[in-house]
């Protein structure tokens, strides 16, 4: 038998990535979501099909996608953590010799990037049909629609692992309501709170927003939320004793 | 002089209101120990607090001088089979092993192959490639058991192994848990069943109530235990010309009678169950049944600590 020993955070993380991805496409999660993923398109192409001009077609998309893409990091990984003490397999991962946070670490790294690939696809594709046959799409636009893609997804990831820290019982339910009603709920606030919503700041950095352009400070605004949330996860995980028999 | 593999010092731990254990000041320097006590009796907890997934809430507790809480040096030297039959059941054996030997730090490359040595030496190798979602309950016991044994751990904690396995998987694990004793690791093992933990170790550490009553080789504690007035019960058609037969012998204590049944209460359980089975035969009682209310661990606690302030 091969002897242990002491495993850094970055390669804890890398080991946790290579089980939740193997995982992550044995289950049937990931089916829903690929389902969910084409729900842009599909709007995309029934705009199309009407007599809307283009950049309101675009518009709808991204709007309905926008939900889309804070729904499916909740369903993946509003549980990261929440779902080790519900199965109790935290008592191999905690009685290990590597850091705690790299199980998050690890669950973002594998689910992160696949959700990205996925609606990026769905989402370059609905784009092409919102403006088909019509002039004015430019790349700039998908650039900037990709870019509020990835920055949202991945502050919503953060979020939602920072909610299922605080709240273990139920992490999906208090992700979504918490993105799908209180963060709309924020971005509809005229002043300046409303750059703590995660949505509000994905439409100004996909430029459909109708006043506000500060594509900057939006991500300065979405890093500063991840940052946050993440923090509150880390320390949770960190604290974290729940009892299995008591 | 080198610290001691596990190591307590007035260590308690309370969960809210609830107290896990108190005040325990406890050490094992080597082979195999037996926690033993009664569910509830803070065995579990004690484990967690020995493979840092829980903080003590005053005191201290050192695996080889380091807290398992905060060194992941410690943890490195730590493998831990939980009671529970939780895994990851969308992975196969193998997959399961593989991944926890390489969260303990076996480098990558051999991580396969330690995996598939610790599952040949749990004979699940015919196993090991499927889904642990069909496993029975020994074999998830074994692979645990594999998972627990595949970084070469120096201290091995076992929580409740034997629960609910087959016969069959009940002997492997028995034979495997003294094998893991003589290849000079610490292993200790947690049972609320005293014959259990016989089988495995004559060294037992009794837990009782978050605190520990006695600990020492087992024959000592065993005459402890003996010293327990044990109660018979015989259900029969002439309690009373039993109960006169019975009287006459130093080692009955006291008799309680109801209509059919003669309570017994003796020193020597041993020497009265044979006397019983003499009178019986020479009067020609007709026994309906006969029980002892004291054959459980649970009523040895709780004369151990009686008078005792916990």
């Amino acid at each position: 038998m091969a002897s242990g020993g002491i495993v850094s955070g970055a390669k804890a993380t890398t080991i946790i990535a290579r089980l939740t991805f193997k995982r992550l496409f044995r289950g049937k999660g990931i089916w829903f979501t690929f389902a969910l993923s084409l729900l842009p398109i599909l709007i995309a192409t029934l705009g199309g099909s009407s007599t809307g001009e283009p950049k309101e077609v675009w518009g709808a998309t991204f709007g309905i996608g926008v939900w889309l893409y804070c729904l499916a990091p909740a369903i993946h990984l509003a549980g990261a953590v929440a779902e080790e003490f519900d199965d109790k397999t935290f008592t191999y991962l905690w009685s290990r010799p590597f850091p705690r946070w790299s199980v998050i670490s690890g669950k973002v790294l594998a689910v992160l990037p696949t959700l990205c690939a996925l609606f990026t696809l769905s989402f370059t594709l609905a784009f092409y049909l919102s403006y088909r046959g019509a002039t004015g799409a430019n790349t700039g636009m998908l650039v900037h629609g990709i870019a509020a893609l990835w920055l949202g997804m991945a502050t919503a990831a953060c979020v939602c692992i920072g909610l299922g820290s605080l709240v273990p019982k139920f992490p999906m339910a208090i992700s979504i309501i918490y993105l799908l009603i209180i963060d709309i709920a924020i971005s509809a606030i005229p002043v300046a709170i409303n750059k703590a919503s995660v949505i509000y700041n994905m439409v100004v950095i996909s430029g459909l927003h109708e006043r506000s352009h500060d594509t900057v400070g939006a991500i300065i605004s979405l890093l500063c939320i991840s940052a946050v949330w993440m923090a509150v996860a880390v320390w949770r995980i960190g604290r974290a004793e729940y009892q299995t028999d008591k | 002089m080198s610290a001691p593999a596990i190591a307590t010092q007035a260590c308690s731990k309370w969960y809210g209101q609830v107290l896990g254990i108190s005040d325990l000041t406890w050490s094992v320097t080597e082979g195999v120990v037996g926690l033993l006590g009664p569910n509830g009796a803070g065995k579990s907890t004690l484990m967690k607090l020995m493979t840092g997934l829980i903080r003590p809430s005053r005191g201290t507790i050192q695996i080889y001088g380091e807290p398992p809480h905060k060194s992941a040096g410690a943890r490195r030297r730590i493998g831990y089979c939980p009671e529970h039959e939780g895994v990851y059941n969308d992975l196969t054996a193998l997959e399961f092993v593989t991944f926890m030997a390489e969260l303990s730090g076996v480098p990558g490359a051999k991580s396969r192959d330690a995996a598939a040595e610790a599952m040949a030496q749990m004979g699940m190798t015919k196993a090991q490639d499927r889904r642990l979602k069909g496993f029975s309950k020994g074999m998830r016991q074994r692979t645990k058991l594999a998972s627990t044994i595949v970084h070469d751990p120096d201290v091995i904690v076992l929580d409740e192994p034997l629960t609910g396995v087959d016969p069959l998987a009940r002997m492997a694990i028995t034979d495997m848990i003294r094998e893991f004793g003589k290849s000079g690791r610490i292993v200790v093992v947690s049972s609320h069943v005293l014959h259990e933990i016989e089988a495995l170790t004559s060294e037992i550490t009794l837990i009782h109530r978050g605190q520990i009553l006695a600990e020492g080789n087992i024959y000592g504690i065993r005459s402890l235990i003996d010293k327990h007035p044990h109660r018979i019960e015989v259900e029969c058609d002439r309690p009373r010309d039993l109960g006169s037969r019975l009287s006459a012998t130093d080692h009955v204590q006291r008799l309680t009678f109801t209509d059919d049944k003669v309570v017994v209460e003796t020193r020597d359980p041993d020497s009265c169950y044979d006397l019983i089975a003499d009178v019986v035969l020479e009067s020609d009682i007709v026994v309906q049944s006969l029980h002892s209310p004291d054959n459980n661990l649970s009523a040895v606690f709780e004369y151990l600590t009686s008078g005792r302030q916990i």
